[in-house]
């Protein structure tokens, strides 16, 4: 489903991502372990199609077809969802209407028709009672004053109604409290199905108790430097990262 | 004319006096005769009188054309409406209850110096003026009313002055439109004084979207007595060259005036709006935002002064106007200024210049939002705090439409 293969990119003239391949199957949660520094958001970022971050070499495809040439919007109209490590504040946005946006424009770029307001409501209403966030909070704007873990659970929500092909979770679990991190993982465990595929960067082994992963990748220096199955995880747990470090140095 | 009078400098200064020619052609009155002596002798404002030094009338506006011809009333208005064609005032409009209007040759004016008659754009437009339009509304009377500005599709130099008197206790609803056919370089002018009574209410609208070929130079003079609320907005995406300037006197204690304004420009549209805030009274609140969205290689000016005198204690005023640049070649100019005479006040001002966040559009294109798109969310959420004010949501929403409709327009 994702496929990147020899990425390469930079930002501002300084190469992050140093031949960076990896690929995420429909079904899969794949983990991105990695110590700071060692490209996790930068990755993400590059995936999603931020400007400033130039891919210089490689490639990056979802279900067959290159991202690279594709605008941010594009690839989410694809299927392409990335949580924000640091969800961003919009002021005189209201929650409701920009998910009710963002539904639509990627509805529109997929030519299938706008979904009516009651419809949108009810699923709206829906996926918030299931994450717990207050009815309250949709009618103030997008995540102005809202506490960290308040915005992770804002950004599930997102996910659950744009119902993406592939999501990146960008250390979701930052900022969060046991309690408000068990229900950012029920949010997303439920959306876990045999053709939707998971990135799912994290700096801790602890999401990954919560969401348990099919594979586990170790990112070093712009480069996966090993692979594994979930053991791999409880092993960086234990032992660090200063192997890894030490191998990319 | 005075023979003392200085010899015109600038094509569109030239072209003024062939324009007032044609005016005497019809008959003037001798204030319009004088005001335009008063008008000559100083000249177009330049950018060395401190008021306009942001926007030079006498090299950017380049000429003015002649007046439109005198002709007999055409169609009658509709209900409170008051339609001013090429500013002259169209039939004899119906008053709604508790309202009278008069017409009157030029040259009445406030009881009260509100407005800054040394300004030649003032002396122009009273020059201009071939009446006076006197709204009264009566004591406790609440009603509504509509200035409708249209320029025809022959460009035309005219003038409007309207003074509104609002009695005690009455309130007022007033809603402005300017409009001007495609293509035509209309110089319309207008003069608009409030005299607002004591614990009296107006709410004003003004809505802006002349032809970009168009020019617009207009002084809106306040004069609040004690206890009087009154409430501006103006919306403006209209003129080549545009200039709007507002002056509010607090007469009486307790007087509250809330002077707000949204200007969209592209092109090479630049619009001036000048405020000019006095407190002479005690216990007044003041408060303006503005928001100005500039595309291409348009210019804003935003110049708002607070003046609170040495008796005036007590005052609240605020002023706030941010600014938006969405182009390399966009240009802002921001200039608020507080003068304080009083040692009880509480005044605040604030400006801002910025350019979309690119974190936030990348947020928002990333939920699937094409860049305009993402864009046009952002920016009408800037511009939105400027219409809080607006009570009537049916208005509030009509203004957002149009500013969605300019966003809508962006290549």
């Amino acid at each position: 489903m994702l496929k990147i293969d020899n990425l390469h990119a930079r930002v501002d003239d300084k190469e992050i991502i140093k031949g960076l391949s990896l690929s995420v199957k429909a079904g899969e949660v794949a983990a991105i372990m990695g110590p700071n520094g060692s490209g996790k958001s930068t990755l993400s970022y590059v995936v999603a199609g931020r400007a400033g971050y130039e891919v210089t070499d490689g490639s990056i495809s979802l279900d067959g077809e290159s991202l690279l040439d594709m605008e941010a919007n594009e690839r989410a109209a694809k299927g392409l969802f990335l949580a924000f490590q640091y969800p961003l504040e919009i002021p005189g946005v209201t929650t409701m209407t920009f998910l009710k946006a963002a539904m639509n424009a990627q509805r529109k770029q997929r030519g299938e028709a706008e979904m009516s307001t009651p419809d949108f409501i009810k699923t709206v209403r829906t996926a918030a009672d299931k994450l717990g966030i207050k009815q309250d909070f949709l009618r103030r704007p997008l995540n102005v004053g809202f506490s960290g873990g308040e915005k992770k659970r804002m950004e599930v929500l997102q996910m659950m109604l744009l119902q993406p092909r592939l999501a990146i979770l960008d250390e979701t679990d930052s900022g969060l409290d046991i309690d408000a991190l068990r229900i950012v993982a029920e949010g997303v465990n439920a959306l876990r199905s045999p053709d939707r595929g998971f990135l799912v960067i994290t700096h801790y082994q602890r999401l990954l108790d919560y969401i348990k992963p099919d594979s586990v990748h170790v990112l070093s220096s712009g480069r996966i430097v090993k692979s594994g199955g979930p053991e791999l995880a409880h092993e960086l747990e234990r032992n660090g990262y200063r192997d890894y470090v030490a191998d990319a140095a | 004319m005075n023979a003392s009078v200085k010899p015109p400098q600038s094509p569109a200064e030239t072209s003024l006096v062939e324009s007032f020619e044609a005016l005497r052609v019809s008959g003037v009155a001798a204030v319009q005769e004088e005001a335009f002596a008063r008008f000559l002798n100083k000249g177009l404002p330049s950018r060395r009188i401190e008021a306009w030094h942001y926007t030079d009338l006498r090299t950017q506006l380049k000429r003015a054309p002649l007046p439109a011809r005198v002709e007999a009333a055409a169609e009658a208005a509709d209900g409170a409406a008051l339609v001013f064609l090429d500013g002259a005032l169209v039939g004899e409009p119906q008053a709604p209850q508790g309202v009278s209007i008069e017409r009157a040759t030029a040259g009445r004016r406030l009881a009260a110096p509100v407005i800054d008659e040394d300004d030649a754009s003032i002396a122009l437009a009273r020059a201009f003026s071939r009446e006076t339009i006197t709204i009264r509304v009566e004591a406790n009377a609440h009603c509504a009313l509509r200035f409708v500005f249209q320029n025809s599709e022959t460009a035309a130099t005219s003038a409007a002055h309207v003074i509104v008197s609002v009695e005690a206790g009455a309130s007022l609803t007033l809603i402005e439109s300017l409009d001007s056919a495609a293509g035509a370089g209309h110089l319309a002018q207008a003069l608009i004084e409030f005299d607002v009574g004591e614990q009296s209410k107006v709410n004003y609208i003004r809505i802006n979207s002349l032809d970009a070929a168009a020019s617009a130079v207009s002084t809106l003079g306040v004069d609040l007595a004690a206890r009087a609320q009154f409430d501006t907005l103006s919306l403006t995406t209209g003129a080549a060259l545009s200039r709007h300037q507002i002056f509010v006197r607090f007469a009486g204690e307790h007087a509250k005036a809330s002077i707000c304004g949204a200007t969209l420009v592209r092109g090479r549209q630049h619009a001036d709006t000048t405020i000019i805030i006095n407190h002479a009274a005690a216990h007044g609140e003041s408060r303006e935002v503005y928001k100005t969205i500039v595309d291409d290689e348009a210019t804003g000016v935003f110049q708002g002064r607070i003046n609170v005198a040495p008796g005036a204690q007590k005052t609240d005023a605020r002023m706030a106007s941010n600014a938006m640049l969405l182009a390399e070649g966009a240009s802002m100019y921001n200039k608020p200024e507080l003068e304080i005479f009083a040692d009880d006040v509480q005044c605040a001002h604030g400006a801002t210049c910025g350019e979309l966040d690119d974190d936030l559009l990348f947020y928002i294109m990333a939920r699937g939002l094409p860049r305009r798109e993402a864009e046009a969310m952002l920016l009408e959420a800037f511009v939105a705090p400027a219409f809080d004010g607006v009570e009537d949501e049916d208005m509030r929403e009509t203004l957002m439409e149009r500013v969605r409709g300019w966003l809508a327009q962006r290549k």
